[in-house]
């Protein structure tokens, strides 16, 4: 066994709506040498859940996302939407499954055509993708409402609006294509703290109203905390811990998250200055347990073996040696 | 003694359209080695204060008060003074590595090419220089990095890159705009501790900008908060969180999410926006956006007031939170 494992997976019969197994992400490094920006990640989403993905910058969160849409397509490793492997469809049908997953970005201003106005940005998609049959541009009036732009400016260009409009015409014009699966990568990082609220506010209503499943991406606990229903914490390109977001908030066991919650005000979690180290270079990442060079309780085993996940809740795995907690047997 | 002192600096910017004030009436002091965040949502001036110390404003600026950074009058230097200003006594890291990073060059070549102009160093020095700020980053692997290009790292990677070329010839002041704002710039709480532990290191001063009090509240001496281009209250750190006088600083403090709040809370964002600059000053800024805001709020501008019993904290508000309860709580007048 190479990684971590996919012991987290829950059962075949949870059906979930994305089931990520085994992906790897590796890009040519300078002189022939290999990135491992992900290696071996395994996670599924249920229908209507919120997964939050958390981690140090460079730790594979924005690749894993966008391997899960197939862009680029992976090095390795499976991505089962509903019943279908993405990884191994041709261009075509892949094409018609994309308008499923849309994706939003952190910076609004630039995610949209700037000599476009907001009317055909968000109509584009539909009539691209042939999804226009559901649309009358009455119900896109309406959805361009429901993010709260005034319908009166859909002739205005994005540069005429605040960053917190557009994102909002970036959640619209992904929302027109119908989407299951709602990727946002850190969606409120680039924006005002004032409009954050707002924005947030929004994905929460728009979630309920869809029946959407969401990918978050953010390096903000707090935002990750208030958001998620189960929590990813990434390291390095691999799995430290997953499972119900409360439980891993309110007790973490991998020695990596109990660090990233420490300096947090309110977290409540102490911290041991493990993370004070040097991040390690996915150009020649560490063996075994990628965190040992910076973990304080690291040991012998940690820098020749990869940890395997092991449970420590009803929905709780970690892949460490020496969790700050006691394993259950469910 | 302060490293830097601002008085009264305004800055109006003349457009077609006619002036917009975007900085009136603004006072701050950093002291050697002190860390000051300048708190604020867009538009409020933040960048424009900054920019205004760094020589960056386009010609249409017009700038009063003044900027004095040890002996050097910063609005009044001499051209020879102006040339090993910048970038060595104050350097800035910008919102965007990406417009401070060339992206068809590679990072060693960049972060070099600044180190030979300022210091005249000879390429081998230059190369263990770049080296060695790139391990003061805490970037992995420097040499390799040496020789990628920006569109090879992540986000997080570029920014620490920019903060080492803004390092390379030991600014006493550092100021960083938003370092973690822009596009895929992620982990804010890395590259804050970096400059953190940066400052100390290298007992540098620190301004740091942000729109998210969270950011500055344990990186900070003191900070101001700003809005519509003024500074709405100013103190040390821990007066503005332990004793929060002026709405506006209360309001962005309610804005975001917090770790002890349960899954799912909603949360309280500031209705509307933000004032429009072009328009001549009367009143509180705030005062269209503010719960308390009265008739005085709406006819006059609020000056910046003492908080009783302390020297560095000021509020610039008619109904200052903080004094109104513990008046109402000693029986006093409201
Ligand atoms: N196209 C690419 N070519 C080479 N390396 C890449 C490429 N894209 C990403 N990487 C590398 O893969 C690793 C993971 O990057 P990724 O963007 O997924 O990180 P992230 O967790 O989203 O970081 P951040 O929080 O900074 O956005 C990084 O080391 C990055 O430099
Ligand atoms: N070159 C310029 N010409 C006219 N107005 C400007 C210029 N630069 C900035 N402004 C205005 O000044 C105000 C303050 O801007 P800025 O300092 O960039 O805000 P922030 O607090 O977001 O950094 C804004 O209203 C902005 O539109
Ligand atoms: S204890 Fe070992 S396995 Fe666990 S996080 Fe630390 S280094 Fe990794
Ligand atoms: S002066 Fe009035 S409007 Fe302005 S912040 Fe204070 S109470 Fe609100
Ligand atoms: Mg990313
Ligand atoms: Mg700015």
């Amino acid at each position: 066994m190479v990684g971590v494992g996919t012991r987290s997976l829950r059962p075949e019969d949870a059906e979930a709506l994305i089931r990520v197994e085994n992906l790897v992400m590796e890009f040519p490094g300078p002189r022939g040498a290999v990135l491992q920006a992900v290696s071996d990640v395994s996670f599924d989403v249920l229908e209507g859940e919120t997964l939050g993905i958390v981690g140090e910058s460079g730790c594979g969160k924005s690749t894993t996302a966008k391997a899960v849409i197939q862009m680029p397509r992976p090095t390795s490793g499976s991505v089962v939407y509903r019943d279908a492997d993405l990884t191994s469809m041709d261009k075509e049908t892949l094409r018609s499954k994309r308008t499923d997953l849309q994706m939003i970005f952190q910076d609004p201003i630039s995610a949209l055509n700037p000599r476009r106005s907001v009317w055909d940005i968000i109509s584009e998609g539909v009539e691209i993708w042939g999804t226009h049959g559901a649309w009358t541009d009455a119900r896109l009036v309406e959805l361009i409402e429901s993010v709260g732009i005034d319908p009166q400016y859909k002739d205005r260009k994005p540069f005429q609006f605040s960053g917190g409009q557009c994102q909002r015409i970036s959640i619209a014009r992904a929302l027109a294509l119908d989407p299951r699966v709602l990727i946002c990568d850190e969606p409120v990082s680039a924006l005002d703290v004032s409009v954050q609220a707002q924005i947030l506010n929004l994905l929460d209503d728009l979630k309920t109203e869809h029946d959407l499943t969401m990918l978050f991406i953010s390096h903000d606990l707090a935002v990750v905390r208030n958001v998620s229903d189960r929590v990813m914490v990434m390291y390095l390109g691999r799995v430290a811990e997953v499972g119900d977001a409360d439980s891993i908030f309110d007790n973490p066991i991998h020695p990596y998250t109990q660090a990233l919650l420490a300096a947090i005000p309110g977290s409540g979690v102490v911290d041991d200055g493990s993370l004070s180290g040097e991040l390690p270079s996915p150009l020649d990442p560490p063996t075994g347990c990628r965190f040992h060079t910076r973990c304080a309780y690291a040991t012998e085993v940690c820098t020749t073996t990869v940890p395997e996940f092991e449970q420590f809740g009803p929905d709780h795995w970690v892949a460490c040696h020496n969790p700050q907690g006691t394993p259950v047997t469910l | 003694m302060a490293l830097l002192e601002v008085n009264e600096l305004a800055v109006t910017f003349n457009t077609p359209k006619g002036p917009v004030y975007a900085v009136s009436d603004v006072s701050f002091a950093v002291d050697k080695g002190q860390a000051l965040g300048i708190v604020g949502e867009s538009g409020s001036g933040k960048s424009v204060t900054v920019k205004s110390l760094m020589g960056l404003l386009p010609r249409t600026a017009k700038i009063d008060g003044s900027a004095q950074y040890e002996d050097v009058d910063v609005f009044n230097m001499s051209k020879d003074r102006r040339k090993h200003f910048y970038g060595v006594d104050i350097a800035m890291v910008f919102q965007n590595p990406m417009t401070s990073l060339n992206p068809v060059k590679r990072i060693g070549e960049q972060l070099m090419e600044g180190m030979r102009f300022h210091r005249g160093l000879s390429r081998d020095a230059a190369k263990s220089r770049a080296i060695e700020l790139l391990d003061l980053v805490r970037i992995p692997d420097p040499t390799k990095r040496l020789s990628q290009y920006p569109h090879e790292l992540s986000g997080g990677m570029r920014q620490r890159v920019v903060i080492a070329m803004a390092l390379a010839n030991d600014p006493a002041l550092l100021i960083a705009d938003e370092p973690t704002t822009a596009l895929d710039v992620t982990v804010q709480r890395d590259i804050l501790d970096l400059l953190d532990s940066l400052r100390r290191e290298l007992d540098m001063a620190l301004i740091l900008i942000t729109h998210d009090l969270g950011v500055v509240r344990d990186r900070t001496d003191s900070i101001a908060v700003m809005y519509g281009g003024r500074v709405m209250e100013t103190a040390t750190t821990e007066e503005v969180f332990a004793d929060t006088e002026h709405p506006y600083t209360q309001a962005l403090q309610r804005a975001i999410p917090d770790m002890s709040m349960p899954r799912g809370t909603r949360l309280d964002p500031i209705p509307g926006s933000p004032p429009d600059l072009a328009i001549t000053p009367v009143s509180c800024p705030f005062a269209p956006r503010c719960t308390f805001a009265t008739d005085e709020c709406r006819t006059s501008i609020p000056p910046l007031s003492a908080v009783p019993g302390s020297e560095t904290h000021r509020y610039a508000c008619f109904h200052p939170q903080g004094l109104v309860a513990a008046a109402s709580t000693v029986g006093g007048e409201a």
